[in-house]
């Protein structure tokens, strides 16, 4: 679960007051509040801890930027939460887009002729099977593998430790939808995950 | 019940079996294929929970507090409006541009009026640009107010939320 808040909610209603005054050190004290909750969620969405960083970054600047704009109607943190989950949403998009897209079985072609693709294994090797680093790993894939709509809010709920309410404010979605959507991610990833356990490639730790 | 339902149940509580109703839980007892399913959920979840935590890059605070300062220092007028006006996903430069430009042209639409201000406007004017009183002439007072009017911005609530677009209505009398 995501790190226990420090601040009280008046203490955080206050720094953002003294944050839209332009007062730099309180906003400070807030990106300090929030940014281990918000990097570990992005960078769960993206995994990568680079673009995790850069995106989280992003989201910090923005929110300064836009807090003449934030009346309170929500909390700071699911209005911070929402920021950064657009630009996360952005930035699995453009990689989708910019991903290239090729038959696995159409040879390479070169100045020197063609030649057949070679794809990197992805089965685990029987020693490193059953490490704690591989299981991770295989669980990270399954949680990328879920279409972003779903990884979003399984990440939120089961990760994060955001309510229903609180995920529906962040996606701008239901909460039949946030349900909806949580039920679907849990089905896929137990499919994904039990595969790799039956197949004996990772291990669940009792 | 029908093993369907026990396994949707079984999904929206991840398998645990603690909080299921009595008619599940007898389903439970009697039926191999759910008790597998419930297993699988509850291992599912073990696996996703024993990711660790990821914290932010040490002077990861400093560093965005360095990009604030550069910056600029506080917001100036116009750009404060112009985030109202424009999303927060354009660029600086395109917020000041567009307030700059709305400006522009609202001056400049208040000096074209005041040139054929001694002019008749004919309806289809009437009825698309300022309204002009039926009197050519009007007091001093009366036009620094029209002029006010004219180029006041009137800034509203957000369309959705704090997260939507800033509409500001330009006012034209």
């Amino acid at each position: 679960m995501a790190k226990a808040r420090e601040l009280s909610q008046s203490d955080v209603e206050a720094l953002v007051e003294r944050s839209k005054a332009g007062d730099r050190r309180a906003f400070g004290l807030l990106v300090d509040e929030y940014k281990d909750r918000i990097y570990n969620y992005v960078s769960r969405m993206l995994n990568d801890p680079h673009e995790a960083e850069d995106v989280t970054q992003e989201a910090f600047l923005r929110a300064y930027r836009s807090l003449p704009r934030f009346r309170g109607a929500s909390s700071f943190h699911t209005w911070l939460y929402r920021i950064a989950s657009n630009l996360a949403i952005d930035v699995v998009r453009k990689r989708k887009r910019s991903e290239p897209t090729y038959s696995l079985d159409e040879p390479l072609e070169s100045e020197d002729g063609e030649y057949d693709r070679e794809i990197p294994d992805s089965n685990l090797s029987p020693e490193s099977r059953t490490s704690t680093r591989e299981t991770r790993l295989a669980v990270r894939r399954a949680i990328m593998d879920l279409p972003e709509k779903l990884r979003d809010v399984m990440i939120l709920y089961e990760l994060q430790g955001e309510t229903y309410e609180d995920i529906a404010e962040i996606l701008d979605v239901p909460l039949g939808t946030v349900k909806s959507r949580l039920f679907n991610a849990r089905n896929r990833l137990k499919g994904s995950l039990m595969e790799l356990v039956q197949a004996g490639e990772i291990e669940v730790e009792q | 019940m029908t093993c369907e339902k026990v396994q949707s149940e079984l999904v929206t509580c991840w398998g645990s079996t603690e909080q299921l109703s009595v008619t599940v839980a007898e389903h439970l007892d009697g039926c191999e294929t759910c008790r597998a399913e419930a297993l699988m959920l509850q291992r599912t979840r073990l696996l996703l929970t024993s990711l660790p935590e990821e914290e932010a890059p040490d002077g990861f605070t400093a560093s965005v507090l360095e990009r604030l300062e550069q910056e600029g220092p506080a917001r100036s007028w116009l750009e404060s409006i112009g985030n109202l006006v424009i999303p927060v996903r354009q660029p600086q430069w395109a917020r000041v541009a567009t307030v700059g430009l709305v400006l522009a042209l609202a001056v400049a639409g208040g000096a074209m009026w005041m040139g054929q201000s001694n002019q008749l406007p004919d309806e289809a004017q009437l009825a698309t640009t300022v309204p002009v009183p039926s009197q050519t002439l009007m007091e001093n007072a009366e036009l620094e107010e029209l002029l006010r009017r004219h180029q006041t911005f009137e800034v509203t609530q957000p369309l959705a939320d704090d997260m939507g677009v800033g509409l500001v209505m330009y006012t034209s009398y």
